[in-house]
């Protein structure tokens, strides 16, 4: 059978040689500066015979014969065709095209022009990423490409952002998207690509972009596309910036020391008398007093007892160390140096082989201190082709990235936020009135763990013998990533029409957790100090076999494709734990006396798809294309784990009809398009989501099992049914109007359903309930100024705007701070509504029905949705200016309508009952007394009883999220070619870049990102907190 | 050429192997490594068993659900009058700061005890349809109904108010099936309804169960009748807990006063009937008594006993010199549970034969048997003051005194605060104790609120009608 079909093939490619072949040859130019373009796509229409221009813009193609049409296609360019009519040299210039539907974009298994495309899809080139400079490929996207949220995941250098497209589509499954990395979906570290090597992000929105990558499309597919060899002469590119980082928004403001006093005597004395009713005043006065420093380990950051005997500050106390509250701020935070590196080589030889080289290296200091993240990467493509049958090539890229940094920044954020500084960072001499010196800083660290480290041998009551900046200086929390991913594949072309085309992709990964606390000083001492190693490792493999075959008839095209898709992960996870370290300078398990712990396990996840998909266009004016896929994940069981996704889209190319030719002048493009298809998801707990586990332990070495969780034969793909209706307009080819609209329909959501806790089990994975999202995004690009000017000013806007709504659900389900309900979105939130303080007694109030009565006691106040976390309207504008040399680049990106939870300010606004060391915000100082009735603060009390609830879920800690960000602000000047070329540079560009600058929020003086996770809740944190980087670069092409 | 011939070869055979793929659901049938699946947990007797075995592990667990069952019993010390908490851990339990409904103190033991119960339950539903020997699955089988018995012994006390003024109140739901996803959850059901099913429970076990275990930390009929003893008592069934208390003592005599103060750590005391094997394998962190009391232990480490505790043992008790005055801060601090080496590796008592002999002196001398009561009173004295003489009391003072004795010499093992809801004893802290609260006898502050998170998911159960106060008289 192998036999027969392989000289098919070959009988098939001796037909092609006995055409009457003739060569064709040319140079390609930007039409604005008669600059050459290297890497321009020339093919001859309705072939597949192409070739590339090299770096000088020039092409030599062999076409069939000279009444052919050649095409010049580049993205970015407006595509242009030209019938040879007999020639054999053709120039051609090209124009920048931000308004063409001709634009070509990398699609599901292939690329396809804007207009021919039945989708909806975003691309975002390689200029617009440059842009931004966090370490992140995407953080770009939220400024470019409408529909997608990006939010900021942790403020720390090297974070990878949590990207929504077109809204929550899962509850309990994983949203994210898809990511796929040069042709198949990446299992490696996103984090590892370096931005430099990118050429295009196209991100894939509705059914019948992404119905190719199907089985896992249901949170959209992001396709990532990294340079290639453009033939000809090398190219190298050189690019470095050096900047700061700091913290984007200033944290919560806490209460100074005096106030602190104030409010903790103030809560004693109120504790006093809620406990014993029956005391005087005078007697909680007197007690509170004798009872303020004992119960905060007596600590006194004043020379005197602080406070005179009404429980207000002494005038005449004067402050010690310090008179806060920023104390721990500023030891923990540190505005550090960004600096990075890229260099780039690209060519190709005249017998068709190209290359692209790249090295990078990133070095971000972060805003912590001791924050240091570096990343170093390395990439190369290479591919080569014979004749026109047989093509292979390989991708390949190394990075490693090293982070190391204070020890959990949550635990850092804690500190600043929640320590007063009546606790210093160092130790401080009573009898020299100033700091003790030593070897930590020129200071001695203060641990306050009632020890030989701590300010005369006293104890903290909040984080005793616990000190931020000693364990950043002295322990080890660090990860390093080791990414290797690699995609050789070849492609066979046997005859005309038919190309095979068999891929492996393979990602390994290797992250490395290092955790580790010294034997001299802190809380780990009593074990010696301890050291703990985790590796995690994962290989994954894609193999794709592709066949596609493309025919034309006279005015009709067909383009089929057919393949299957084996995808495996097998990740590897170990585990070493030690205790007891000899001397501080090791500090690896081997060095440890007690191996304490291990772990090691070995998971696997695989899924196997068949793909198919035909597209047919007659007269490149209507187009449709359809697809099917079949997909089967070791998630689900046998009966219930595979899944069918298909689906059909239409484009109509209006500009194109006759009848509106009269208008052309004006309408200079238009197109609409209709989509409908299903994608899956299949992302739930861990590997095995159905079935029933036990977990293995040991109880006195013998084997012990304990439940973990239920088994589900019948869990199933969750699938999604999306419509899609869109149109692209180009207008006086100066402006561009994108805009869809989307409808996406979730059936049978993968969800983590909570049992009763009373059942002993904490739930069971189910396909419950039915979502739908709907919503539009819409984009404009805009040339201003008309096309002569020198003077050039592009603007873009893109808007986008979801609901989401639970259509389906078997019962209403409260979790966290939402409630899940048929009408309402999955980000609702559900609690009762703070209604301030009691002015007579200081009393919290809450909502009581809903006629505006108020209740003191919460177990009565009302439940009720209070305002949603998803946005209603989202985007960003983005202008560029161009004249002359120089270029002028901002971009703002906005929300409105969306509300965050505050769960920082929860721990900073209590009563003061629990944990007695607690510092508040400054806002509440201004807590209630008899004198002071209209309060932010109700009465402060250490009587748990009462003073426990103040802080209970509320509408207290719900704040408006709307707000603006200049993202980035780039400004830049690239020296006359003419004065370059001098010293032999190519282009030269010298700039100044800004990122996250600039935020306009109502709540940013509260540690609050309101980029943050959406639906909020985890912000307050401010460990996610954005980073501000400034920095100044130069970009050199030779 | 060649290469192209065999590079289309190579095509061909990828396609081939890819073909291979269809149909074949064994390339998609992963399973976990660390884990295992339902089926095989059913597979044999002893795979059942070691469920159970999950079930003890779990209690002195620090890995895998957060802390173990020592964590009860700390912060029953810490609600009585004999903790000072120096330093941060367990400080707001000394305070009643963390019993109500949205801490997680609340739902830490609410979860533990009911995950206990949901494992007893699926191997009391499966065990009998497992091949085996029927005499080695009745074992299994008693263990199982015994470790269910405990958990809701626990819940009921914590969550409920006590037998003698709430029996007819709200208790705990009850649930004797294995939870599936179906699983509703149960309405809360009486107090007396929950000792119904603990004693029935422990009858059953009783049956099935001999002396003989492979571990301390493991339950036999001595642990039951233990059990057994400390439910009559709370019930006010004083003959019976009599009857229990002696039948659970057999074979466990008191120890020696010079085994008193080695440090409470070695599980093969003599007294211990019931605890926990700490090694260093399975407890890699805190979970010991020593992790708090024992000073020197680590840096939190910081409780002390309070003076008015320190001040009942005579000058000539054993006891008394395990307390000394702590430099630092004054308080007692106290050397009756000690670290071990390696650290963290002392065990842990759940049941000592001191405990049944007070327990029976009490029902005795509750039913009138003054004299024996006195004599069971006085061994334990005896045991550890050489020179102690009998105060010669009769009726309630010697059952104060009984109660004061349990106090003394059970002083930091989570005992003594159950005997004062039991038996309605008030809270009142010593002036120089760090936390000056005082509570009424029987007042709901005494009993947790049950985890807010039960009222949202358990629609048997209404929170207006089915919390229980935080504040408030109990009312009978």
């Amino acid at each position: 059978m192998k036999k027969i079909l392989f000289y098919l093939l070959l009988l098939a490619w001796f037909g092609l040689g006995t055409m009457n072949a003739q060569t064709v040859t040319g140079k390609v130019t930007v039409e604005q500066d008669k600059q050459p373009i290297a890497g321009v796509t020339v093919t001859v229409k309705n072939s597949t015979i192409g070739t590339l221009t090299d770096i000088n813009g020039k092409y030599s193609v062999t076409v069939p014969s000279l009444d052919a049409t050649l095409v010049f296609s580049f993205v970015g360019m407006k595509t242009i065709e030209v019938p040879l009519e007999n020639r054999t040299v053709i120039d051609v210039s090209m124009t920048s095209s931000v308004v063409g539907l001709d634009e070509v974009i990398v699609t599901a298994y292939g690329t396809s022009t804007k207009q021919s495309f039945t989708g909806s899809a975003s691309v975002t080139k390689s200029s617009d990423i440059q842009k931004v400079q966090t370490s992140s490929v995407f953080s770009t996207l939220s400024g470019n490409v409408s529909g997608v949220q990006v939010q900021n995941a942790s403020g720390s250098a090297g974070a990878n952002p949590q990207i929504r497209i077109r809204g929550i589509s899962s509850i309990n499954g994983v949203s994210d998207p898809l990511y796929v990395v040069n042709g198949a979906p990446f299992g490696g570290d996103l984090n590892s690509i370096d931005p430099n090597d990118v050429e295009s992000i196209t991100v894939l929105k509705d059914a019948s972009a992404t119905a190719l990558y199907g089985s896992r499309a249901s949170g959209g597919v992001i396709l990532i596309t990294t340079k290639k060899g453009t033939g000809g002469a090398p190219v190298v590119n050189f690019k470095t910036t050096y900047g700061f980082s700091k913290n984007a928004l200033p944290l919560h403001k806490r209460v100074n020391n005096a106030q602190f006093y104030e409010m903790r005597w103030e809560a004693n004395k109120n504790g006093y008398m809620d406990q014993n009713p029956t005391a005087t005043l005078a007697e909680a006065e007197a007690w509170a007093t004798a009872n303020l420093l004992p119960r905060l380990g007596n600590y006194n950051s004043f020379d005197r007892f602080p406070l005179l005997a009404n429980g207000k500050i002494d005038p005449a106390a004067k402050p010690r160390w310090g008179s806060g509250p920023t104390d721990w701020e500023n030891a923990l935070l540190k505005p550090g140096p960004r600096f990075e590196s890229f260099l780039s080589a690209s060519g190709g030889t005249p017998s068709g082989t190209n290359y692209y080289v790249s090295f990078g290296y990133l070095k971000d200091k972060g805003y912590f201190t001791n924050e240091d993240f570096s990343r170093g990467s390395g990439r190369i493509d290479i591919s080569t082709k014979v004749k026109e049958i047989f093509e292979m090539g390989m991708n390949t890229s190394f990075a490693r990235s090293f982070y190391i940094g204070p020890r959990w920044l949550d635990h850092v954020h804690a500190f600043i936020l929640e320590v007063p500084d009546i606790y210093p960072v160092y130790q401080w001499d009573d009898a020299k009135n100033t700091f003790k010196t030593g070897n930590d800083h020129g200071k001695v660290y203060d641990l306050g763990g009632g020890n030989a480290y701590s300010y005369n041998g006293l104890a903290r009551v909040v984080f005793s013998n616990i000190h931020a900046l000693q364990q950043a200086d002295e322990d080890i929390t660090s990860s390093t990533i080791g990414n290797l991913s690699t995609r050789p594949y070849i492609a066979i072309t046997p005859f005309k029409g038919l190309t095979i085309k068999s891929q492996l992709a393979v990602d390994y990964r290797i992250e490395q957790w290092k955790d580790y606390h010294n034997p001299v000083r802190g809380v780990w001492v009593s074990l010696g100090g301890d050291a703990m190693r985790t590796d995690n490792t994962s290989f994954n493999y894609t193999s794709t076999s592709t066949a596609t075959y493309k025919k034309y008839f006279g005015k009709h095209s067909i383009d089929i494709l057919g393949g299957f898709e084996a995808y495996s992960v097998s990740g590897i996870s170990t585990t070493v734990y030690g205790q007891n370290l000899p001397v501080p300078t090791l500090n690896e398990e081997g060095a440890t006396s007690i191996l304490a712990a291990g772990y090691a396990g070995l998971e696997k996840h695989r899924i196997l798809s068949f793909l198919s998909r035909i597209q047919y266009n007659y007269l490149e004016k209507y187009f449709l294309s359809a697809s099917f896929r079949r997909d089967g994940t070791s998630r689900f069981a046998p009966e219930s784990r595979w899944g069918n996704f298909g689906s059909i889209g239409v484009s109509w190319v209006l500009s194109k009809e006759k009848f509106l030719e009269g208008i052309s002048s004006w309408l200079t493009d238009a197109n609409v398009r209709f989509s409908i298809g299903s994608q899956g998801n299949e992302q739930i707990g861990g590997y095995y989501a159905y079935l029933g586990t036990y977990d293995l332990w040991s109880q006195l070495g013998s084997t012990a099992l304990s439940l973990s969780s239920l088994r589900n034969n019948s869990l199933k793909w969750e699938s999604d049914i999306q419509t899609n209706f869109g149109f692209t307009a180009g207008l006086l080819d100066r402006i561009k109007i994108d805009f869809d609209y989307w409808v996406k329909k979730s059936k049978g959501l993968l969800f983590h359903r909570a049992l009763p806790p009373s059942s002993g089990v904490g739930g069971v994975d189910e396909n419950i309930g039915d979502i739908q999202n709907k919503g539009f995004d819409l984009q404009i690009v805009a040339n201003i100024m008309p096309k002569q000017s020198e003077f050039k000013w592009e603007a873009r806007l893109g808007l986008s705007h979801y609901t989401n709504k639970i259509t389906s659900l078997p019962t209403e389900i409260i979790t966290g701070y939402y409630k899940y309900k048929v009408g309402h979105s999955v980000y609702d939130y559900y609690m009762p509504e703070w209604r301030g303080v009691n002015p007579d007694n200081g009393h919290a109030l809450w909502s009581k029905g809903d006629a505006g009565e108020t209740t003191e006691d919460y177990n009565q106040a009302t439940w009720d949705y209070r305002g949603s976390g998803i946005p209603d309207l989202y985007g960003n504008v983005a202008n560029t200016f161009t004249y002359k040399g120089f270029d002028l680049y901002a971009n703002i990106i906005f929300q409105f309508g969306s509300k965050i939870y505050d769960t920082r300010f929860i721990r900073m606004s209590s009563a003061g009952s629990n944990n007695l060391g607690r510092t508040w915000a400054a806002e509440c100082y201004d807590y209630w007394t008899p004198t002071n009735k209209d309060a932010i603060q109700p009465r402060l009390t250490t009587f748990g009883p009462i003073g426990n609830i103040y802080n209970s879920t509320s509408t207290r800690y719900l704040v408006n999220g709307t707000f603006a960000r200049f993202l980035n602000i780039t400004l830049g000047y690239t020296l006359p070619s003419k004065l370059s070329s001098r010293i032999g540079i190519k282009d030269a560009r010298i700039f100044l870049q800004a990122d996250n600058f600039i935020t306009f929020f109502g709540m940013k003086n509260r540690s609050l990102d309101p980029q943050t996770y959406i639906g909020g809740v985890g912000a307050g944190r401010a460990d996610v907190t954005p980073t501000k980087i400034g920095s100044v670069g130069v970009s050199l092409t030779f | 050429m060649k290469k192209i011939i065999y590079s289309i070869k190579k095509c061909c055979s990828v396609l081939l192997l890819s073909l291979l793929f269809i149909g074949c659901d064994d390339f998609l049938t992963t399973a976990p490594s660390t884990q295992i699946t339902d089926a095989d947990a059913f597979s044999s007797v002893t795979m059942a068993r070691s469920i159970l075995k999950g079930i003890y592990r779990d209690m002195n667990n620090t890995a895998r659900y957060g802390y173990g069952y020592h964590n009860v019993l700390l912060v029953r010390e810490c609600m009585g009058p004999d903790i000072i908490v120096a330093k941060t851990w367990y400080k707001d339990e000394m305070n009643y700061s963390t019993f109500t409904q949205d801490q997680g103190r609340v739902s830490f033991n609410w979860n533990m005890m009911y995950r206990y119960i949901n494992n007893a339950n699926v191997v009391i539903a499966n065990i009998n349809s497992i091949p085996g020997e029927q005499t080695e699955k009745d074992m299994v089988m008693g263990e199982a109904l015994a470790l269910r018995a405990f958990s809701y012994f626990e819940l009921v006390v914590t969550f409920a108010p006590t037998y003698r003024i709430g029996a007819s109140k709200k208790g705990v739901p009850i649930y004797l099936e294995p939870t599936t996803a179906e699983t509703k959850g149960n309405p809360r059901s009486t107090v007396q309804e929950v000792y119904d099913q603990i004693l029935a429970d422990l009858l059953s076990a009783k049956e099935k169960m001999t002396t003989s275990r492979d571990s301390k930390s493991h339950i036999n009929s001595n642990v039951i009748d233990g059990l057994l003893a400390r439910v009559y008592l709370t019930m006010g069934n004083y003959s019976e807990a009599a009857n229990s208390a002696n039948a659970a003592r057999q074979g466990f005599p008191l120890m020696s006063a010079a085994d008193w103060i080695t440090g409470f750590r070695d599980i093969n005391n003599v007294e211990w009937m019931w605890g926990q094997d700490n090694t260093p394998a399975e407890n890699g962190a805190s979970d010991c008594l020593a992790w708090q009391y024992d000073l020197n232990a680590n840096n939190e480490s910081s409780f002390h006993a309070s003076d008015a505790l320190v001040s009942l043992y005579s000058a000539t008790d054993i006891r008394k010199t395990c307390y000394y005055v702590d430099v630092l801060n004054g308080y007692w601090g106290s050397t009756k549970f000690l670290d071990s080496n390696p650290v963290f590796t002392s065990d842990l008592t759940y049941m000592r034969s001191s405990e049944m002999y007070l327990i029976e002196a009490e029902a005795l001398a509750r039913t009138g048997s003054t004299a024996q009561a006195q004599t069971l009173l006085l061994d334990v004295q005896q045991a550890r003051d050489a020179s102690a003489v009998s105060s010669g009391n009769t009726g309630q003072a010697l059952i104060d005194e009984i109660i004061i004795e349990k106090r003394k010499e059970l002083w930091g093992e989570g005992i003594y605060f159950l005997d004062m809801i039991r038996t309605g004893i008030p809270l009142v802290r010593d002036p120089l104790h760090i936390s000056q609260l005082t509570i009424p006898a029987d007042s709901w502050r005494f009993i947790w609120q049950i985890p807010q998170q039960e009222f949202l998911i358990n629609t048997s159960v209404n929170i207006t009608t089915d919390q229980n106060p935080s504040s408030g008289q109990i009312t009978k």
